[in-house]
């Protein structure tokens, strides 16, 4: 099956956070994936975060839609893997180390992969219709595509549960 | 765009932001450092027409919890479903209960939906694995 890909690159500027947000909505909207704009939006805003602050060269953002997921890939021009300096998402307020934490929590799964010029940034989220019951989580339901209204006292639950277990291995980071 | 609007209050200040918040610009957090900056130790943050919000937000969220101090609060205002669900990533409910309303927030008369975060935080193991930044450096799709 052919897969669908748009691809947008983007200034080291910080500016390019949110082109590249909306850049990302609009295509996943066009695909007919609007169940999916939260967790893109969170994604893409923390990955390009992440790039402009510290590969600090032209970003690559790149959205390909496969047959079983949507995998979304921001691409930076510098080969250094920047190791975030704490990963202490036990504590609640730290400073820094949530970005690739909300990245995790949306996502089915994540990592970071080498490029020859430098290096790619990744996230898949499982496609709605395929989506097992826990990965459906409220956001989803609550801007679903069938106009139903949002439920705002579910919220809470469902989120916790859909970011619970993750079987997929998540490796390195940026 | 971001409609900024801080309104002195009552021994509190109200700040009201809107738009999608994040690295993008800085409005938003100058708004609450001005605020800070004015000695406000009590302070409302309206996010009731904010739309979106990063780590880059929650980033400077915990720092104006910090600058406040223990005599003071920070309380956020808000409905939006993202807000919710990146406070709950981030482990924040606790932090920032949900107010719905200004006037809620004053009160300190957290929602439902608050107390549903404070359980959820609870009942969930650590968000995000520690292992995940101890692997290999390379995966593919």
């Amino acid at each position: 099956m052919t897969a669908r890909e748009r691809s947008l690159r983007l200034p080291a500027e910080l500016m390019s956070v949110r082109e590249g947000r909306r850049f990302a909505r609009d295509v996943v909207v066009e695909w007919g994936l609007r169940r999916l704009v939260d967790e893109v939006q969170l994604g893409v805003s923390e990955l390009i975060t992440n790039a402009v602050r510290h590969a600090q060269t032209d970003v690559e953002l790149c959205l390909r839609l496969l047959d079983d997921r949507l995998s979304v890939e921001v691409r930076d021009f510098e080969p250094t893997l920047h190791r975030p300096a704490e990963t202490r998402a036990a504590d609640p307020l730290a400073t820094s180390g949530r970005g690739l934490q909300i990245v995790a929590a949306v996502s089915r799964d994540w990592g970071v992969r080498g490029l020859t010029n430098g290096k790619a940034v990744w996230f898949a989220l499982d496609l709605p219709d395929l989506a097992s019951p826990d990965a459906d989580v409220y956001p989803l339901v609550a801007r679903g595509t069938d106009g139903a209204a949002g439920h705002p006292s579910d919220e809470a639950d469902g989120a916790a549960e859909g970011s619970a277990d993750r079987s997929m291995p998540a490796r390195a980071v940026n | 765009m971001e409609a900024i609007e801080v309104r002195p209050d009552d021994g509190f200040v109200v700040v009201a932001l809107a738009g999608e918040l994040d690295v993008a610009d800085a409005d938003w957090s100058d708004a609450i450092d001005d605020a800070l900056r004015d000695g406000a130790s009590r302070l409302v943050l309206d996010l009731t027409n904010v739309t979106f919000i990063d780590s880059s937000v929650v980033r400077a969220l915990v720092l104006a919890h910090r600058r406040v101090g223990p005599d003071g609060w920070l309380r956020l205002v808000y409905t939006h479903h993202l807000i919710a669900r990146v406070i709950d990533i981030c482990g924040l409910g606790e932090a920032f209960p949900q107010y719905t309303t200004v006037d809620a927030a004053r009160r300190a008369a957290p929602t439902r939906a608050a107390a549903a975060t404070l359980r959820a935080e609870a009942a969930r193991a650590t968000p995000i694995r520690r292992d995940a930044f101890s692997g290999d450096h390379h995966d593919g799709t």
